[in-house]
């Protein structure tokens, strides 16, 4: 009985041993396929949300967004026309960027041009009418010639002075008026970028619903592969529970006494395991 | 058949004064054809001029080589006078006793200087010389660069008129196209200011002439030229003064012929005496000149003058005198009227010889004579008898186809006073004249220079003188003369009465 017993406490110990061990062994495998599982479901994920190229093409050009930024590439009509815009615009600016004086003296030029015509006619009229009164040869200190020759003097300077005057606002303005123009045409150069980064604006909101589509399928593939590894890990856990319940059962069912109604009373025999072993003792020799 | 005498009557001979240019034969007896040291007097007859005498007694700086100008300027301060004359290269001062008033240091080698007087100073002119000036705050005579108040380059012109309240100048050395007016009220002033200058070279109607004389008329700045002249009008403001008109044909040769009658300009042309009023009113016309019954004898003079022709105007004695030193003419002017074709009564003078003239301002005629200043007055040249003639033209009494026998000649002659006048007559343009002395009657007529007081007189005594004499020859045209000595004692012809007989046909 001693060395039955002992034996037999060995073995159920043994034995339970054995069973908590491959319950270990089971929930350390179920761990570890999980951890591929979701490894797997990771990578999957990462591929999923990687950024895609996409390219907008559109009668301004085309744009193409790349993981590395954007390019946008305009049609030949409307690089020629950017072209024309910038000279024209850096022409502008040349020109405003002129000196004044340069300017409103070209400018004075002019009026004195278009005024020295009648000028001229009004000074021959003038020498007609003092050849007529006798008076061309007239010097005077106070007038220098005639008084209608300083009164006329006087005019022309004066009209001199409104051209001068006139040629430097006109020259100001019109300084103004080219740098306005060239700032015009360098911000309408901008115009088809401009358009351009609006179309790659316009595309994005497209590119980023299917990136949500993406990434939102690849977070609900995620997600469901992450729940079918955790269900799996619970049923794995189960079936390791259960299996560690069966097993428990099962040893116990070895190692626990046997029952019998004789008589009608009920009777404690030797476990399975207790029977086993005491076979084998007999066998062996061994009995009590 | 004999016929009867006829008598002849010339009343006033002479009155028209001198026509050498007309036909004598047709001419109307009242014109002469020689009136020699004559005028015709207030009472239209023809008669002796005066004389003249000396006012200066001292002319020492002069050196007897003759007034060439002279000038009387009067003092606003006191109203004294102040006689300024040039002769000798020099300036000179005074009437009675010459003074030099030369300013120092300024050499003079000519003597056609032109005075004119503006605001208290005396301007004196000469082509190439730095103007003199008299002023009546200094009392001397200073070269115009030395006066005080002047300024600017002193105009070395020939001609100077003060007119408008300025000192015009023109004809320069090189220059005689160009006017030139000073500073108004100062003609020391030649910068600034006002002054000024009008260059007429483009204004000549002929296209190129010389500045000769400036004048004032009709409030008209006259500029002669020699063969043209120009009017501007508005010359108060010379800047802005306008060319009135221009007279082409006719201009002025004779700086000092230039006088101003008042309603009148007198000016000597190359073709005579003009008058600038009637030019300007008779512009469009034929010219006419006042000179016209003597106008070759005019040009003539005109042509062979070498010196410097002097004029006068004096109101006073009615008459305009203009000078040919070269031949020490005078020709004399009456300016109380004009004859029907526009002319004045014409005489000549043979020989008073006047260097120069002004009339002073109470009138008196001063004449420069070679040692100092002389007065027309009296009937002597400085203390001298001078011959007085005159010459009918040639008279036809009408018919000129008629033979005349002249009878008797009678004069009716006003004054003379003891002087001999010679009757004389000639036929048919001949100058060989028949002649008859006749003395005068004796008597005071001039009273000139005598003292009136406490005199006793019933009369002045004007001597009638009726000389006639018989006469003898024949012609078809008669030509009546009287001649007399003027010595002290003025002579005037009143009438001339002939008695003819007329004879046959030619």
């Amino acid at each position: 009985m001693a060395l039955f017993d002992t034996l037999s406490g060995l073995l159920g110990a043994g034995a339970q041993t054995a069973l908590a061990n491959y319950g270990l062994n089971e929930a350390r495998a179920a761990g570890q396929e999980v951890q591929q599982s979701l490894g797997g479901i990771a990578n999957q994920f990462q591929q999923q949300m990687q950024f895609k190229p996409y390219t907008v093409t559109t009668g301004t050009g085309t744009s193409a967004a790349t993981g590395e930024g954007t390019t946008s590439t305009l049609s030949p009509e409307l690089q020629a026309l950017v072209a024309q815009l910038t000279g024209a615009a850096g022409g502008m600016f040349g020109q405003a960027g002129q000196p004044i004086d340069q300017r409103a003296a070209a400018l004075t030029g002019q009026l004195e041009a278009a005024a020295s015509p009648s000028r001229e006619r009004e000074r021959l009229a003038l020498e007609e009418r003092l050849l007529g009164q006798g008076r061309l040869g007239v010097q005077t200190s106070m007038f220098g010639g005639t008084p209608e020759q300083l009164a006329m003097s006087k005019a022309v300077e004066e009209q001199r002075m409104g051209n001068a005057l006139m040629g430097r606002q006109q020259a100001m303005g019109e300084q103004l008026q080219d740098y306005n123009i060239g700032a015009g045409l360098f911000g309408q150069s901008f115009l088809p970028q401009q358009m351009m980064s609006q179309q790659l604006q316009g595309a994005t909101p497209f590119a980023e619903l299917a990136v949500r589509g993406q990434q939102q399928g690849a977070v609900t593939g995620a997600n469901l592969q992450t729940a079918g590894a955790e269900a799996r890990m619970q049923s794995e856990q189960q079936a390791n529970a259960l299996r560690q319940i069966y097993l428990q059962q099962a040893l116990q069912g070895l190692m626990a006494p046997t029952y019998g109604v004789t008589n009608g009373q009920v009777t404690t025999g030797n476990s399975i395991f207790q029977g086993a072993l005491g076979g084998l003792a007999g066998l062996f020799g061994g009995g009590q | 058949m004999a016929q009867q005498l006829q008598n002849i009557t010339i009343a006033a001979p002479g009155f028209y004064g001198l026509n050498t240019q007309d036909s004598p034969v047709d001419q109307p007896p009242r014109f002469a054809s020689r009136a020699l040291n004559c005028v015709v007097d207030q009472y239209g007859r023809i008669g002796s001029r005066k004389g003249y005498e000396y006012i200066t007694t001292s002319s020492t700086p002069l050196a007897a080589a003759g007034l060439s100008a002279i000038y009387e300027y009067t003092k606003k301060a006191d109203g004294t006078q102040v006689v300024l004359s040039a002769g000798n290269n020099l300036i000179l001062r005074g009437t009675t006793t010459l003074t030099d008033a030369t300013p120092v240091a300024y050499s003079i080698s000519a003597n056609n200087w032109k005075i004119v007087e503006l605001n208290e100073h005396v301007f004196f002119f000469q082509r190439g010389y730095e103007p003199l000036m008299y002023s009546e705050h200094l009392d001397v005579v200073q070269a115009m660069s030395s006066h005080s108040h002047a300024l600017g380059t002193p105009p070395q012109a020939n001609e100077a008129l003060a007119a408008f309240g300025k000192v015009f100048v023109a004809d320069f050395t090189t220059d005689k196209h160009t006017v030139y007016w000073s500073d108004t009220l100062d003609g020391a002033i030649w910068t600034g200011g006002a002054t000024g200058s009008l260059d007429v070279d483009t204004v000549w109607p002929r296209g190129n002439d010389e500045i000769v004389a400036l004048a004032q008329h009709n409030n008209f700045l006259v500029i002669f030229g020699r063969r043209s002249i120009l009017l501007y009008q508005g010359a108060g403001t010379p800047s802005s003064m306008t060319l009135y008109d221009t007279i082409d044909g006719v201009g002025c040769v004779a700086r000092d012929s230039v006088q101003n009658t008042g309603t009148d300009v007198l000016f000597l042309s190359e073709n005579g005496v003009m008058s600038l009023g009637r030019v300007i009113q008779e512009k469009s016309s034929p010219m006419r000149d006042i000179s016209k019954n003597v106008r070759n004898d005019i040009t003539t003079l005109i042509e062979s003058e070498t010196s410097y022709s002097r004029s006068a105007y004096s109101a006073e004695e009615a008459m305009y005198l203009i000078s040919f030193p070269t031949r020490g003419y005078v020709y004399c002017f009456d300016m109380r009227g004009v004859l029907e074709d526009g002319s004045h009564r014409t005489t000549l003078w043979d020989t008073i010889a006047p260097k120069c003239f002004h009339v002073r301002r109470n009138g008196t005629l001063l004449m420069g004579h070679a040692n100092g200043i002389t007065q027309y007055t009296g009937y002597q040249d400085n203390g001298s008898a001078y011959s007085m003639e005159y010459y009918s033209n040639p008279l036809a009494f009408g018919n000129a186809t008629l033979l005349k026998f002249l009878k008797k000649l009678a004069f009716t002659i006003i004054g003379g006073s003891g002087a001999v006048v010679n009757m004389q007559w000639a036929f048919d343009y001949r100058a060989n004249y028949s002649s008859r002395a006749y003395t005068l009657a004796s008597g005071e007529t001039a009273e000139y220079n005598v003292a009136q007081f406490n005199i006793d007189e019933y009369t002045t005594g004007v001597i009638v003188t009726r000389p006639a004499t018989t006469t003898g020859g024949s012609g078809y045209v008669a030509t009546i003369g009287l001649t007399s000595s003027i010595n002290g004692a003025s002579v005037s012809i009143q009438q001339i009465d002939i008695l003819a007989l007329m004879g046959r046909l030619i």
